[in-house]
């Protein structure tokens, strides 16, 4: 266990930064990572990883092994995964060598790149995990503990919705635990100017409201996945600081929920 | 007894038992139609074994004190040939052997025999010996990839583009468009 108060909590966009295409970027999130020890995560991290990086890399797979040639992968990748996915996919060609890609041969260009998309889902998880000294997790989360997990050449990495059923975390108690401490926050968000409103921190505000008047976190509405930032930002509170490129959310909810926020400032390390 | 002895002798107990079959994936690669109208490329389970027993041979020769120092060199980049071209083939292992092979690769890629130190070498020799296991468990695969992380630092990809530059992303657009017009041509030869 490491001292929390000596530690620094890293937001999943950190991980995300190191993985960068953009060389000052990626080498200014390497830094912190190496730097800014003891370290730690916060499980739902986990969660929006997957339930976005690697769901992504999924999509890469998926339609690269269902695709007959080189042009229908493209076409189908740009058309289901839009241009991020596409910029991906061109990534990954220029990082494995687009001279050593038999591009004339489909059935080994696709192994090749079924090979280095199937290692690439399984590192990107393992190894955001082991980035840091401690994965912190105050609301015990079912869906952060269930990894991508390749079955019969399909990766399963759906996150299912939550109920009763098929959860065992705490998130209920613990939120309405901290109700006092999130009635502030709606107070500190009615006073707050529009142009510092966010449409995330507005759903928070709403979430929280709703928690309020029925005495019950809407954890089976799909409401953690919808304040994702606050459920980061609960766990932030007991650390030495945390570290996120989200300005706009954090700094707000910093302020009002007391907790230490450093800005991971993407766009002036862009122009170092 | 050498190094490379040592090594082996240590993973006995893991090492391939000649099953005719690696993972369990039956394979169709030689009954699809290969470009060009060439006949088939006769790729067989015996042919993926002799890869990954090439592969394993030549990266405990990479740490043998007894080979001079080219000689362990070339080893090394031989064992890096043999696993791309294994990549080739990944259709004939199992989702769980492609994982390893593909952290192998990342692992080394860009990296000449020197990069490496004699421990970090032994865990590249551990995880071949693993990927030339006739079954690797969900958990052989996930403590190879571990191990692995570990002595790199880090296996991910470079992949996100969430800030790049405009100039990078037209290169890129760029490259994808010639890539694709490189296989239309080739359909239509």
């Amino acid at each position: 266990m490491i001292d929390q108060k000596a530690a620094t909590l890293f937001d999943t966009d950190m991980h995300i930064h190191r993985i960068s295409c953009d060389r000052n970027v990626r080498h200014a999130a390497e830094q912190e990572f190496l730097s800014s020890k003891p370290s730690a995560i916060c499980s739902f991290s986990l969660l929006e990883l997957k339930g976005n990086y690697i769901q992504d890399l999924i999509l890469l797979r998926n339609k690269t092994g269902a695709s007959d040639d080189f042009e229908s992968m493209a076409s189908r990748i740009m058309n289901s995964g839009g241009r991020r996915c596409m910029l991906m996919l061109s990534q990954l060609i220029r990082i494995i060598g687009k001279d050593v890609l038999p591009v004339y041969d489909w059935d080994k260009t696709q192994n090749i790149l079924l090979t280095h998309i199937d290692a690439q889902i399984a590192i990107s998880w393992n190894e955001f995990k082991g980035s840091v000294d401690e994965v912190v997790d105050l609301f015990n989360c079912t869906r952060a503990k269930e990894e991508p997990s390749l079955l019969k050449n399909s990766w399963k990495a759906s996150i299912p919705r939550c109920n009763i059923n098929n959860c065992q975390c705490t998130i209920n108690s613990n939120i309405i635990s901290r109700l006092p401490l999130l009635k502030q926050y709606l107070t500190f968000y009615e006073g707050l100017e529009s142009s510092s409103k966010t449409n995330e921190l507005d759903t928070i505000a709403d979430i929280i409201s709703k928690t309020v008047y029925a005495n019950k976190f809407p954890w089976t509405e799909g409401a953690c996945r919808k304040v994702g930032d606050l459920l980061i930002a609960l766990h932030a509170i007991d650390f030495k600081e945390f570290l996120s490129s989200n300005y706009k959310e954090h700094s707000q909810l910093s302020k009002a929920l007391n907790y230490e926020f450093r800005k991971f400032d993407v766009a002036s390390i862009r122009l170092k | 007894m050498s190094y490379a002895q040592q090594n082996i002798a240590n993973l006995t107990d893991a090492t391939f038992l000649g099953s005719p079959r690696i993972g369990s994936k039956v394979s169709n690669f030689s009954l699809r139609n290969q470009p060009h109208g060439f006949a088939p490329e006769q790729v067989e389970y015996a042919e993926v074994k002799e890869f990954l027993n090439q592969a394993f041979d030549s990266i405990v020769a990479s740490s043998d004190a007894d080979l001079s120092l080219i000689e362990r060199s070339n080893q090394f980049d031989y064992w890096h040939s043999c696993l791309e071209r294994l990549s080739e083939v990944s259709n004939l292992i199992s989702g769980e052997h492609r994982i390893i092979l593909g952290s192998l690769l990342s692992c080394s890629k860009g990296k000449d025999w020197c990069s490496f130190t004699k421990e970090t070498i032994s865990i590249l020799i551990k995880s071949t010996n693993v990927l030339r296991q006739p079954r690797v468990t969900p958990r052989e695969s996930r403590d190879t990839v571990n191990s692995l992380i570990k002595i790199s630092g880090r296996l991910s990809y470079n992949l996100d583009h969430s800030v790049s530059k405009e100039e990078s992303e037209s290169e890129l657009e760029e490259m994808m468009t010639s890539l694709i017009m490189k296989s239309k041509s080739a359909k239509n030869d």
